[in-house]
């Protein structure tokens, strides 16, 4: 099945990097850093004196080491925490942007022009820490919805801001959230009104370009009451010799009877076939049903970075509130994968469903890891988790290790999970029909994963399906 | 005499009360790493749903030299009128004058250097710390060897009656050891009773290892029944050669804080393991079961099920893990836990672990927590059956997939009545009547 073999040795087809003049701080990190990081966004005083308090405590944490991946320590010291192309005039249209930084996302598949005319997708692209431009801000804004840059929301929206900056990630949450807090520089901010189903779905394009510069983004979304939103994320990153570090918080809030989507895509550059280069990416994500009736749903397709270390969580806190994960993760070559969820049930009669498939080929490495909590006056919860590891190949990992923490008699909660190779006899019956190797086990794989890429939009389905077919080519043999 | 792990000097002392003749240096060693080690907490992930206070709070009484145990103290650990084979250890201490051995039976205990002489490698097993991270109460198991007890089932022989060993604290601090050896082809029933009367607060920390030679069968039933105030940390390892059997029933049914850290190791090709345990927790004590099945081998099989009962406050715990290792093809390995939460105060923590490390296996688990369904409940109701009795009976069954494959009858019978009895009175169930 040499087919199968060469399936997997596909390059990485994003790796180039644009030059364009950037804006360093000094390498390392100390409380200088963290003040020139807020006088470069000219932020507010309260932003400061947050970023500061952050630090302070990242200072008193010790990097977490409970993980099931390994990777060389990271010199903190030795990272740049503030890259951003100079800064120009405001400006009004595409026209005025970068020509270079055009030819960027256009390389990247995103061509600014098109999409808005075709996807109807207001893109807000994040070149590595400053948000560059963002469309479709006008039809956004007659329905009052507010999609901006997270510097933007501090200068123009500090209420929100303040308010729910923090409220469901806070600073003191873990080692990576404190040091995004004290450290970030640009992200996404969405505010849907009450009762506004937000007319289109909102995208925005993360790439990591300056060489050693960790990309600490924050996302913050908030629905208010009876809103609806739709987010999507998708990752590209060049190719680089030395590992980058990302660390982002996404934060999420539902009030009542509010729904979030949060979809992601990611693929960023996983080093070579040895595990030499490739993204770090340990971000923290968390969302909020804080409302009755509310519902949180995440939805990953995890085929990049040398290591992903993430867990997609929902506090389902107002009653009847819904949180739903589907993950698809692939690890192949040196890959490694340390992903799942958490449900924490609080409110009555919530409910949770979490579907994670993980494929596993070369000597990829990759864990589930997962948390389902019902507390003590969560009655009437439900819980269904579904766990499905596929291995490609013998030299690689699938690891379940999920938490369950149940204090109430009137949950109900379930477990699966499987670990089996594509069947033999699968394939045979494909390639008896005349369908060649690689395409049946693509074609398998797709069906394996088919649960949660229905859960996707439909653009993404078709890029997470064709970034599966690539992230797997060669590794069946 | 006595031990408290409030400090550490007291430990010390208490370890050199023994030394192991044919394991030199094992007890001064552990000294030396429990110096060093803290006593585990919360916050360490082999222990982070453990209830330790007690244990580390409380000062243990060490038993002297003397017995006490007489003929009727043993009467309410019978199985009605089957056939044992009865060895006693009180408070980690053989009982020779309680213990009747058929001279008929194959099984014979041996001392730890004839243990040695027929099985080479056996010291390195028993002294060497496969664990990354030194497990504090398996240390402090090696302080002490003075109750080391080594059965010995010849190979090609097949034990008949059952071996019925009772361990009985009278509420003190003991560290009973056991090595099973099985011959090739060899077949054994083991029933370890771990008992005892006692209105003070006791610590077991007990250690056993069972090594099976190709071919071999081992039956194992722990039944953990200590007083209601007394905590138990007992280690089981199994090491499993090439297409042996090792079928382990461990079922928790009294103490305040039970721990039962149980690991099969399926060191030979086609080893076979069965692993299953029920939980039974009521008031407001503690049942924790942690286990492991290594497949090192190809074509080895483990089915493991954990059934675990929880009323009043009682917290159940089930860590399992099944490792699959590189090589180890055509493994195939299932695991299922369900819990039934009976009361409101109660609690199940689970933590189903499938580690896999070879393409050609085929692994599963299954985890849920639930209550009775009410449905059946309101069956049997119309049916004439009394609430709690309904409740008692539907509560039974689900702890019948691992009761009914125990081998002896007249064990199952037992320990229904058992179960049957705890959960007949509606306390368990955390509400007035």
């Amino acid at each position: 099945m040499n087919e199968i073999e060469q399936f997997t040795k596909s390059e990485y087809k994003y790796g180039f990097s644009t030059d364009i003049e950037q804006e360093l701080a000094p390498k390392g990190l100390n409380e200088d850093t963290v003040r020139f990081i807020s006088a470069k966004k000219e932020e507010p005083e309260w932003m400061l004196e947050y970023r500061l308090k952050a630090f302070r405590h990242w200072l008193t944490l010790k990097e977490p080491g409970w993980q099931n991946v390994t990777y060389p320590g990271i010199d903190y010291q030795d990272l740049y925490y503030y890259a951003a192309p100079k800064k120009k005039p405001q400006l009004s249209s595409l026209d005025e942007v970068d020509p270079e930084l055009l030819d960027t996302f256009a390389k990247l598949g995103i061509p600014l022009e098109e999409q808005k005319l075709l996807a109807n997708v207001a893109v807000d692209a994040v070149f590595d820490s400053v948000s560059v431009t963002t469309t479709f801000k006008e039809t956004l804004r007659e329905k009052g919805v507010i999609f901006c840059s997270f510097s933007e929301a501090i200068r123009e929206h500090p209420d929100l801001v303040k308010t729910y900056m923090g409220s469901v990630v806070p600073y003191t949450d873990n080692y990576f959230a404190a040091l995004n807090a004290a450290v970030f520089s640009d992200g996404s901010f969405v505010y849907i009104p009450k009762g506004v189903r937000c007319p289109m779905e909102l995208s925005t394009y993360f790439r990591i370009n300056a060489e050693n510069t960790g990309q600490f983004e924050r996302t913050l979304i908030i629905a208010d009451d009876g809103s609806y939103v739709s987010y999507l994320e998708g990752c590209t990153a060049p190719k680089r010799d030395e590992n980058q570090l990302h660390a982002a918080v996404v934060e999420l809030v539902a009030c009542e009877r509010a729904e979030i989507k949060y979809s992601t895509v990611q693929n960023w550059y996983a080093g070579d076939e040895n595990g030499k280069g490739g993204i770090y990416n340990f971000v923290t994500k968390r969302g909020i049903c804080k409302g009755n009736f509310s519902k949180i749903s995440w939805t990953q397709v995890e085929t990049g970075s040398a290591i992903t270390w993430k867990y997609p969580s929902c506090i389902l806190k107002g009653d009847h509130s819904v949180g739903e994960f589907y993950s698809v993760a692939v690890t192949n070559n040196a890959q490694q994968a340390d992903t799942g969820t958490k449900m924490i049930h609080l409110g009555k009669n919530t409910r949770s469903t979490i579907v994670s498939k993980g494929i596993s080929a070369g000597r990829g490495n990759q864990t589930y890891r997962g948390l389902v909590k019902v507390a003590k006056n969560a009655d009437g919860a439900r819980n269904h988790s579904q766990c499905d590891s596929l291995l490609i190949g013998d030299r690689c990992g699938a690891h379940t290790f999920p938490y369950f923490e149940i204090s109430n008699p009137g949950a109900r909660v379930e477990h699966e999970a499987t670990t089996s190779k594509i069947g033999e006899d699968q394939l045979f019956y494909c390639q008896s029909r005349g369908i060649a190797a690689e395409e049946a086990v693509s074609l398998i794989v797709n069906g394996y994963c088919k649960d949660v890429f229905q859960e996707l939009p439909m653009e993404f389905a078709m890029e997470a399906t064709k970034l599966l077919s690539i992230s797997l080519e060669g590794s069946v043999g | 005499m006595t031990a408290d792990f409030s400090q550490k000097s007291g430990l010390v002392k208490l370890a050199g009360l023994t030394g192991a003749g044919a394991f030199p240096g094992i007890s001064e060693k552990a000294v030396k790493t429990l110096e060093t080690l803290p006593f585990p907490d919360r916050k360490t992930e082999f222990w982070k749903y453990s209830r330790l206070d007690g244990v580390k709070s409380g000062s243990f009484t060490v038993a002297g030299n003397s017995f006490s145990l007489t003929e009727p103290d043993l009467e309410a650990v019978r199985f009605g009128s089957a056939e044992t084979d009865r060895i006693v250890l009180e408070d980690g201490r053989l009982n020779q004058q309680m213990t009747a051995i058929h001279s008929g039976s194959p099984v014979r205990m041996l001392t730890p250097d004839q243990a040695l002489e027929l099985f080479p490698g056996l010291a390195d097993r028993l002294t060497g710390g496969t664990a990354a991270i030194p497990d504090y109460f398996a240390e402090l198991g090696k302080t002490s060897f003075s109750g080391f007890l080594i059965l010995f089932l010849p190979a090609g022989k097949v034990q008949k009656r059952p071996v019925h060993l009772i361990s009985y604290t009278t509420g003190t601090f003991s560290q009973p050891k056991l090595l099973v050896l099985s011959g090739k082809s060899s077949e054994l029933t083991l029933i370890e009773h771990f008992t005892g009367k006692s209105s003070a607060a006791g610590f077991t920390n007990s250690d056993v290892r069972f090594l099976t030679e190709e071919n071999a069968v081992v039956h194992h039933v722990r039944i953990v029944d200590e007083p209601a105030e007394s905590a138990h940390i007992g280690r089981i390892e199994a090491w499993m050669q090439t297409n042996s059997v090792w079928n382990s029933r461990v079922i928790t049914l009294g103490g305040k804080m039970v721990r039962n850290q149980i690991t099969a190791r399926l060191e030979g090709e086609g080893a076979n393991c069965r692993m299953e345990g029920v939980y039974l927790a009521t008031g407001s004590s503690h049942a924790e079961n942690i286990t492991l099945i290594d497949h090192q081998k190809p074509n080895g099989t483990s089915q493991e099920t954990f059934r675990g009962i929880l009323g009043g406050e009682a917290t159940g715990v089930f860590d399992g893990k099944i490792i699959v290792q590189k090589g180890a093809q055509k493994t195939f390995a299932n695991q299922s836990n369900k819990n039934l939460l009976l009361s409101d105060q109660a609690t199940a923590d689970a933590k189903p672990q499938l580690e896999i490390y070879a393409d050609d296996v085929k692994c599963y688990h299954g985890a849920t927590v639930g209550q009775l369904d009410e449905t059946q409940l309101f069956y049997l109701q119309s049916r004439g059956i009394g609430k709690d009795m309904a409740r008692a009976l539907l509560t039974h069954a689900f702890a019948l997939d691992v009761l009914r494959g125990i081998p002896v009858p007249a064990i199952v019978t037992w320990l229904d009545h058992q179960i049957l009895d705890r959960l007949n009175s509606p306390v368990h169930f955390g509400e007035e009547e």
